[in-house]
């Protein structure tokens, strides 16, 4: 289990807003929180997952914030680092969670997201919130995604419909 | 081994040509009023261009004047998605594919945000249309490939909302450094570009605090968010603040980068080329909104390297000092042959190119290649590394979710064309 106790205490870390503008720490005040972070595992990533809310109001800034600077520092290549961020994320797509929160986490997979993930995304397809950023995930990982894109079609209707057609044009 | 000039002509048939020429047969000569051939002190019909604009906010009304300086073109339609209720589908629409329908429009004016900027370009180039397109060219670097081989697939014209390049390109000292460039001869020297502020870099911060709050009823929310995601409606994200989220802009360097690097990337001979290597110095960048950033250098292959300096955060630049290069600089042999070279033809503004058929000063590939710059730099920005850019098959080499950012999918029905020129 996640102490998130001490991960509000790291989130802490990134300062105010300046005039609602994020003028961000440095690089290198931030990256050990993001290792601090990453040394928690899945369960972290969960965890911060399950911070975000469903509004995007301002509130979540930090915890938005901080996952996708974790996505685009563990990012440029397939590491053991990048695999646990994926999987935790794509694990969270199953969760109860609110739709809106899922589109963001299918956000940051279409940034690291891979063929393994390419089955907890395509269930979300079909839905007329997740359908559209599912589609883009999948279009951006590409490999194994056209058959999930088919295998979803016959079951979806109007906007979904659309997303995952396209999907399957633009990946040929 | 000299790089060659980009072909200039874009021959074609067009209506107003055909007109003419069919005009000019006998069999089809009748008695017509005079108005229509253009009497004294009057235009004929044949000489004045449709126009029509897309996107009526600040941008607009100079972007529909650009797109009119220098010949006759009657604006016939304006378009926006801000019109919901108020369209006649005559001269004012919210749906720009029914404007670029219209036969008697030949020239378009496209002053939305850079998020709509390929697909209007790239639909209306398809439609048979002129296009005079407002900076920054583009939201991502793979819709500019898409716009450059639109505009030569279908023989149309295509220029940038932006000038730099046709007052550098007349200097003479320009000019030499242009030929020296573009010249093939190994550079004496690391040739060194700083350019420092006036990128607005903290004014087109984005806000992250902002909530939500209902769409407004004249305005179609989801015709807007086009191809990007489709988001909540938070007020900065429409009406010239779009600049500070990475759905549609790129804050202040897609303000003002493509202004700024337009005579740079003339002057320095990369009108089709880019860096090969691209390192940042940012704070790291928030998922949603654009935010600040100290300094971005950009190598090229040729030993030249081109440094941008927002002069609004963090510490000073200070790894490589400023240089030029001139023919003084050069061995003889070196000298003459770039001597020897001519002067490039001068750059043709959007009007001529028209009525030419030839390219514009700023025409898609040059537009793309500056164009470039800001979205490389933004890229690395976003990413927090140093990157590796291949210039030639335009992907960034080693880096996923840099790569990611390269080429982003869009909504559906938006897409990109899948063909080359």
């Amino acid at each position: 289990m996640a102490d998130t106790t001490k991960l509000t205490a790291l989130l802490n870390k990134m300062p105010e807003l300046d005039r609602g503008r994020v003028h961000g720490p440095k690089r290198s005040d931030a990256e050990p929180v993001y290792d601090e972070i990453l040394a928690g595992g899945a369960d972290n990533i969960a965890a911060l997952v399950g911070m975000l809310k469903e509004v995007d109001n301002g509130e979540d800034w930090r915890v938005r914030y901080v996952l996708h600077c974790i996505m685009t520092y563990i990012g440029a290549k397939e590491t053991p680092k990048r695999s646990m961020v994926a999987d935790a994320l794509a694990s969270q797509l199953a969760a109860d969670l609110p739709k809106p929160v899922k589109v963001f986490v299918l956000q940051q997979l279409q940034l690291i997201g891979t063929k393994q993930h390419v089955s907890a995304i395509g269930k979300l397809l079909t839905d007329e919130v997740t359908s559209a950023p599912a589609a883009a995930a999948l279009t951006a990982i590409r490999d194994g995604a056209s058959a999930e894109l088919k295998r979803a079609l016959p079951n979806a209707n109007g906007r979904p419909k659309q997303d995952i057609q396209q999907a399957i044009k633009v990946i040929g | 081994m000299d790089k060659k000039e980009p072909r200039n002509h874009i021959g074609r048939l067009t209506r107003r040509n055909f007109v003419k020429s069919a005009a000019a047969a006998p069999a089809l000569f009748h008695i017509v009023p005079s108005h229509c051939l253009g009497g004294q002190g009057k235009t004929p019909p044949s000489e004045t261009l449709g126009g029509a604009l897309i996107g009526v906010g600040g941008r607009g009304r100079g972007t529909f004047g650009q797109l009119s300086k220098g010949h006759n073109v009657q604006k016939l339609a304006e378009c926006d998605v801000k019109w919901v209720g108020q369209a006649d589908n005559r001269t004012k629409y919210t749906d720009f594919r029914r404007v670029l329908e219209r036969k008697d429009i030949d020239l378009i004016a496209i002053a939305t945000p850079p998020h709509w900027h390929a697909l209007i370009s790239i639909a209306a180039m398809q439609a048979g249309k002129d296009v005079l397109c407002e900076k920054p060219m583009t939201r991502f670097i793979a819709e500019g490939r898409a716009v450059v081989n639109t505009a030569e697939r279908y023989k149309r014209v295509f220029q940038i909302g932006t000038f730099g390049r046709f007052g550098a390109s007349g200097h003479r000292g320009h000019i030499d450094t242009h030929k020296i460039m573009r010249s093939g001869v190994k550079l004496p020297h690391e040739v060194v570009h700083i350019h420092r502020g006036g990128l607005k870099v903290k004014q087109w911060s984005g806000r992250a605090d902002i909530p939500p709050r209902p769409v407004p009823g004249n305005l179609d929310w989801d015709m807007y968010c086009g191809p990007s995601p489709l988001k909540p409606f938070h007020p900065p994200r429409h009406g010239g603040t779009h600049r500070g989220y990475w759905d549609y802009d790129g804050g202040g360097l897609g303000d003002m980068g493509q202004h700024k690097f337009d005579p740079i990337n003339w002057i320095y001979g990369n009108d089709d080329t880019g860096p090969v290597e691209i390192t940042p110095y940012a704070p790291p960048a928030h998922p949603e909104v654009t935010g600040m950033w100290g300094w971005v250098e950009l190598k090229y292959a040729n030993n030249f390297t081109l440094v941008i300096e927002s002069g609004e955060w963090g510490e000073k630049y200070d790894r490589k000092k400023s240089r030029g290069v001139t023919l003084n600089d050069l061995s003889e042999a070196d000298r003459k042959k770039v001597e020897a070279m001519p002067d490039p033809d001068p750059l043709l503004n959007f009007s001529e190119a028209v009525k030419q058929r030839k390219l514009a000063g700023g025409h898609a590939e040059a537009a793309h290649r500056t164009v470039c710059i800001m979205h490389l730099a933004n890229v690395a920005i976003r990413v927090g590394r140093p990157i590796r850019w291949d210039p030639v098959k335009e992907q960034v080499v080693g880096d996923d979710v840099a790569n990611q950012l390269v080429n982003q999918p869009m909504r559906a029905p938006w897409h990109l064309p899948n063909y080359t020129a």
